[in-house]
């Protein structure tokens, strides 16, 4: 399954804000549940340290039976922060000081009127409200209970912490108990809350719009810097696909992408050379200059050879430039269907071309491709080609592939006997005849028109060849796909 | 198809081998190095003189057995009358909810109050525990429970030689150079 396109932009884009998320918003976040813990160890802290505070003034005062300096203690605390409230609970969970029973148990244990009691209403009337905190305060071994509280609209941080009946206390108290209250400190954290509510909010908001800000600079940034060049380059390759080669890469980067920009207009300008390369020279030749490892070597081929006949008549009484133009026409398009059947142009020379075709199926594109040659000049105005025709000559054979020629100068061309006896039978053919070898021949049966076989003797051998001359094509031979 | 095996990135390995290090030895709880030499306390000396009997607050009725070791048996008062219990004192203190001892019972109760003022659950130089007399289980008692009571008896008390002086006495009600010791020099 074909994967989705993404463009690197949108990746780049997700990149940086995951990166950008992630990173500070985890520490922001990190850093804000700490500052959060902070706080609630503090408060906490504050608490025990204000229990602390309380409960020496309690033991120092109660000694002496000052109960009522405790009272106005508590009173003064709360007047000083009206966010903290200090009461004293028995252990039976009823407000300490709310009526003059601990004044009798004293007096009554040291047997004299130590304490006077007191009238009027008690000083603090509401029994203890949180009952599983109050339990645990008061059980053995007794420890500090701290917990957070809603009431309405308001948050409590609460202390209980346990006052014990002290070895000094029991010549008053008696010693048949461990605990003789709960100091209970409540704090009042709810501006607290909201301070910190508020500042989670406005953080919140802050590191959005750094993300989006940074997010967008860092975005702009990369796409000026890597996403554009790479478009840049890209543009240049397409450019080349559909046949431009003038389009260069303008990218400057002093880095990979402007290196890498170079090697593609350097490329480019290789694609242009090969292109221009193959209007002059055969495509066996490009190919052994670009495979140095393909020397000499001998290769079964079909060679063609097209040459116009009655040119050195025509060449007399004809204006020098209009024989080159006749000569480029045939020439050209005759090179067109060679190329358009998979033939290799190997040269031109004068007013004949030497290609070949290569492979099992060589011989049949040879001959679908002089068919079609005779057809077109055959049907061509007689403007076009001044009336002028060509006759071809077909072989297929083993021949010398290599480079021919000095250190100076060379042709990568063919040569060898199948390659002679092509040009033979190519001269020895008439207007807008074909002649085909008998080693062509054979692969052509049922394919090609072929009459024959005839006898030819030729320049330089002494068995006359045998030949057939051909007809019309019986079968379709494709085109190939041209590169 | 690729037959490509998708193999987990080292640094991903490493990453979480730590994560999961950090977690274990934070779930870990602090072990608590136990006190074998409270094993022994029956062969020490008591540290006051009879068997300690009056109703107080924290403990359960009603007789009471306060073993001292060595250390903390042979110290003296410095000249203000100040007693400060070297590195090491160990008490031991048994309870009884009856009035007479079933010795052959055993404590029904033990609880220890061992100087080590390195450990961070020390109160005031004190790492107080509680043993179980069957299972000799130890377990700290690191709230200020404890030391709150024994304060007191760095000030007057009620108890033994009820340190009307004042002096300090490191948290302990009978040092043995003041109860035991001096009572064995009484004739």
């Amino acid at each position: 399954m074909a994967r989705r396109f993404v463009p690197i932009a949108i990746k780049l884009n997700v990149l940086i804000v995951l990166s950008l998320t992630i990173g500070i918003g985890g520490i922001a976040f990190y850093l804000g549940v700490s500052l959060t813990q902070t706080i609630e160890r503090s408060t906490l802290a504050a608490l025990e340290q204000e229990a602390d505070l309380v409960y020496e003034a309690i033991e120092n005062l109660m000694i002496p039976g000052e109960a009522p300096l405790v009272v106005d203690y508590f009173h003064g605390i709360g007047e000083i922060n009206p966010n903290y409230e200090i009461r004293l609970f028995r252990t039976s969970g009823a407000p300490a000081f709310s009526d003059n029973e601990t004044i009798f148990d004293v007096n009554q244990r040291i047997r004299a009127t130590m304490f006077e009691p007191r009238g009027g209403a008690g000083i603090f009337t509401e029994p203890v409200d949180v009952q599983d905190a109050f339990v645990r305060a008061t059980s053995l071994p007794a420890r500090s209970v701290t917990f957070e509280q809603t009431v309405g609209d308001e948050t409590f941080v609460r202390l209980f912490r346990p006052l014990l009946n002290l070895p000094k206390c029991t010549v008053c108290h008696g010693a048949d108990h461990t605990i003789r209250g709960v100091i209970d400190i409540r704090n009042n954290i709810s501006d607290s809350i909201a301070q910190q509510q508020l500042a989670i909010a406005s953080s919140s908001g802050a590191f959005l719009i750094l993300v989006a800000v940074v997010g967008l600079i860092m975005s702009r940034y990369m796409k000026h810097r890597f996403v554009a060049p790479l478009r840049e380059i890209g543009a240049t390759c397409e450019a080349v696909t559909e046949g431009v080669f003038e389009r260069k890469s303008q990218v400057k980067n002093n880095d990979e992408l402007g290196a890498l920009s170079g090697t593609v207009n350097k490329m480019v300008d290789g694609l242009y050379e090969r292109f221009v390369l193959q209007r002059y020279v055969s495509g066996s030749t490009i190919e052994s200059i670009s495979d140095t490892n393909k020397g000499t070597r001998t290769e079964s081929l079909t060679m063609f050879f097209s040459d116009v006949r009655g040119f050195t008549k025509f060449t007399e009484g004809t204006e020098p430039e209009v024989v080159v133009e006749t000569l480029n026409k045939l020439l050209g398009d005759q090179s067109h269907i060679i190329a358009d059947y998979g033939g290799d142009i190997d040269k031109y020379v004068g007013d004949e071309i030497v290609a070949t075709f290569a492979g099992p199926d060589g011989p049949l594109a040879a001959a679908a491709a002089a068919a079609e040659i005779h057809k077109l000049v055959a049907a061509a105005d007689a403007e076009r080609y001044l009336n002028l025709q060509v006759g071809i000559g077909i072989n297929t054979g083993p021949v010398i592939v290599g480079s021919v020629g000095s250190d100076r100068r060379a042709d990568f061309t063919v040569i060898g006997d199948n390659v002679n006896i092509a040009a033979r039978l190519c001269s020895a053919a008439a207007r807008g005849e074909t002649l085909i070898s008998g080693a062509s021949a054979q692969h052509l049966t049922d394919k090609v028109e072929l009459d024959g076989p005839y006898r030819l003797q030729v320049k330089g051998k002494s068995d006359a060849l045998r030949v057939f001359r051909m007809g019309n094509m019986i079968v379709t031979v494709d085109k190939k796909e041209q590169a | 198809m690729h037959n490509q095996q998708r193999r987990i990135p080292a640094y991903i390995t490493v990453l979480a081998i730590a994560l999961l290090s950090l977690v274990l030895t934070a779930c870990q709880e602090e072990t608590f190095a136990r006190i074998d030499q409270a094993d022994n306390y029956p062969n020490w000396n008591i540290s006051h003189d009879g068997d300690l009997v009056e109703q107080v607050p924290g403990h359960p009725v009603f007789l009471r057995r306060i073993y001292a070791n060595e250390a903390a048996y042979t110290v003296d008062p410095d000249s203000d009358g100040n007693v400060v219990f070297p590195e090491g004192a160990l008490f031991m203190k048994e309870m009884y909810f009856g009035e007479v001892p079933d010795d052959s019972a055993g404590p029904d109760a033990l609880v220890g109050m061992y100087k080590d003022s390195t450990d961070p659950r020390n109160r005031g130089g004190w790492v107080w525990f509680s043993q179980d007399p069957a299972t000799g289980q130890q377990t700290v008692l690191d709230e200020e429970f404890c030391i709150t009571c024994h304060a007191n008896a760095n000030e007057e008390h009620p108890y033994g030689d009820r340190n009307i002086a004042e002096a300090f006495m490191d948290y302990v009600y009978y040092p043995p150079a003041l109860n035991a010791r001096a009572g064995a020099a009484q004739p």
